[in-house]
């Protein structure tokens, strides 16, 4: 009775989320899911190898940039899009194509951000869902009900909670001592977007290991990314591509003494997580978090990598949940300070174009006043390092 | 019944919030013209002026937007925009210099609402070495958006919900009727859900 009970609990909990997911995803535009949706459209047309037909077509084109992501991410996308094309209204394709004045005035612009993140709802809601197995309901409902996620997800609407969703499933697999299973999502996830690299070593070292298991699961994680990137590896156009991505560069870009003051965290926390009995790692990333919004400059999805692996730290005692709320919010100021019309109100324009033509906070700073936005930046930076520093201090844990 | 009000109330306060109430609280102005031709056609460098005329416009005209090109930004020549009304009658005047022109970009010039029955645009700039081009399209009609103002609030709030109906209707019928049954189909699972008893699921 109490599981069917439990069963019924969960079963509104995620029928709400859905109802609110499908009143929310439609409403809100950020061209990113545009112009990586441009990209994805060419393997319906027979294009497999996106780098070089970009380089050599891309001035032809209506949009010239170049395909930063890993080829994984361009068949698996582009395999998606051909699947959704036929509920997708009939000017999807025109849309696509359209980088001119009148882009943003498609009425049908509701429907393609609703359908296009459909795929989004269901990797969202299945993180819920290994979040509920990992820990308990209250974390559940936190990351389905909390706003940043919400607004990560459907608002800048960046295809990184596909890798996200993987390396939460890598988690749970690794926590259910299925190492195989683990490393091969980690894989899957790396071989969508590169960021899961950081987590890898951590996820090595969870348990108990040796030379030869560290060889095993190193292969499997390894096999998702050269089976993907095998055939494009003697293609220049791809490296230049890939080159452009830019998280490497900027994690290395904030230096102290020449020193890049990240990757010295990064080997911080590391050293102190190998070195625990307990073996902590979302305590780790919640760290790695914290230094990361710090030390690199950010775009605003990145946010998203962490976050459900931090939740529950974050909910076991009140200072971290009340300091985390606090870096979080200081976080999106930052993201809002960014010059880029479409980070506050040109999100809106599914609801009426018209939006885009607000000028956005950065504008009104300079248009206002002999403030540099981007000082304010530093100055939060500061703030959220300060932040950080406090969540440092030692504290008591709730036992759940 | 208290029950299901409760997740009803959170999406339509969710949908009035950012469908009904968000538009007519900060957008005060609608567009007007809205064209690119995306060629910088017309050199303003050589001391000519470029006349646009808007022979009919909805009244509040408040902004106009221009595309200019400074190649370099090496031009820092003092451009001059007149607003004139059809009879030559100056109504607003605005000079700004090459160095705040991109390569390219657009100009806004925003002033408080103009009500005539047509406009002169006059676009010149001081002669110059270094060039400075106005875009226009293939039939010499300057890039130009225009807005005008809307005055009230109620009245934004009115003419909202009428744009969103008419967005409504021009967006494929299938989909707004697929949209709003999966809505509605899942409005009474939840409905089900929360006023079953536990064995009945």
């Amino acid at each position: 009775m109490a599981k069917t009970i439990w069963q019924k609990d969960l079963k509104i909990i995620f029928i709400f989320a859905l109802i609110l997911r499908l009143i929310l995803a439609p409403l809100f535009y950020h061209p990113d899911i545009k112009t990586q949706n441009f990209h994805f459209q060419f393997l319906s047309k027979g294009v497999v190898n996106i780098y070089q037909f970009l380089d050599l077509n891309r001035k032809k084109l209506p949009y010239q940039d170049t395909f930063n992501y890993p080829p994984l991410t361009y068949l698996s996308f582009g395999i998606e899009q051909i699947i959704l094309k036929p509920i997708l209204p009939a000017d999807f394709t025109q849309w696509l194509n359209d980088w001119g004045p009148n882009q943003n005035n498609y009425p049908n612009l509701f429907y393609y951000m609703l359908i296009l993140k459909i795929p989004y709802i269901f990797f969202d809601l299945g993180i819920g869902y290994l979040l509920y197995k990992l820990y308990n309901k209250k974390i559940l409902i936190l990351w389905l009900f909390n706003p940043f996620s919400l607004y990560l997800i459907y608002i800048l609407a960046n295809f990184d909670i596909v890798p996200v969703f993987f390396s939460v499933l890598a988690f749970y697999y690794l926590k259910k001592s299925r190492s195989n299973l683990s490393f091969f999502y980690l894989g899957i996830a790396t071989a969508l977007k590169l960021y899961p690299l950081l987590f890898f070593p951590f996820f090595i070292f969870y348990q108990k290991t040796n030379f030869k298991k560290i060889f095993i699961n190193g292969l499997i994680f390894s096999l998702p990314l050269i089976i993907s990137v095998f055939p494009f590896i003697f293609n220049p156009s791809f490296f230049q591509a890939l080159s452009g991505s830019g998280l490497t560069q900027k994690i290395i870009e904030f230096r102290l003494l020449n020193i890049p003051i990240y990757p010295l965290i990064y080997l911080i926390v590391f050293i102190f997580y190998y070195f625990s009995k307990n073996k902590n790692l979302e305590k780790s990333f919640l760290f790695l978090f914290l230094a990361f919004f710090v030390f690199v400059s950010f775009h605003p999805q990145w946010l998203l990598w962490f976050l459900p692996f931090i939740i529950f730290p974050v909910v076991q005692n009140k200072k971290y949940f009340v300091l985390f709320n606090i870096f979080i919010i200081t976080a999106l100021i930052y993201v809002l300070l960014i010059n880029d019309r479409y980070l506050l109100w040109g999100h809106l324009i599914p609801i009426n174009p018209f939006f885009i033509q607000l000028n956005h906070p950065y504008l009104i700073i300079t248009q206002k006043s002999r403030i540099i936005p981007e000082n304010i930046q530093n100055y939060l930076k500061y703030f959220m390092a300060f932040i950080s520093f406090l969540f440092l201090a030692p504290t008591h844990e709730k036992n759940s | 019944m208290k029950k299901i009000l409760k997740y009803l109330s959170i999406e339509i306060i969710v949908i009035f919030f950012f469908v009904f109430s968000l538009s007519p609280i900060f957008i005060r102005e609608e567009f007007g013209i809205n064209r690119e031709g995306g060629q910088a056609t017309f050199n303003l460098s050589s001391g000519k002026t470029f006349i646009q005329i808007i022979s009919q416009h909805p009244p509040n005209l408040d902004s106009i937007s221009i595309q200019l090109k400074n190649p370099q930004i090496k031009n820092n020549s003092e451009i001059t925009v007149d607003i004139d009304d059809l009879k030559d009658n100056l109504l607003q005047e605005f000079t700004f210099y090459g160095a705040n022109v991109g390569d390219p970009s657009w100009i806004k010039l925003k002033f408080k609402p103009l009500n005539s029955s047509g406009y002169k645009i006059k676009v010149s700039a001081d002669p110059d070495q270094n060039d400075i081009y106005l875009y226009s399209d293939k039939n010499n009609q300057m890039d130009l958006h225009t807005t005008s103002y809307l005055p009230g609030f109620k009245n934004r709030f009115l003419k909202n919900i009428n744009y969103q109906i008419n967005q409504f209707k021009q967006r494929s019928y299938w989909h707004n009727v697929g949209y709003f049954f999966v809505l509605f189909a899942l409005n009474l699972y939840l409905f089900y859900l929360l006023y079953k008893k536990p064995s009945q699921i």
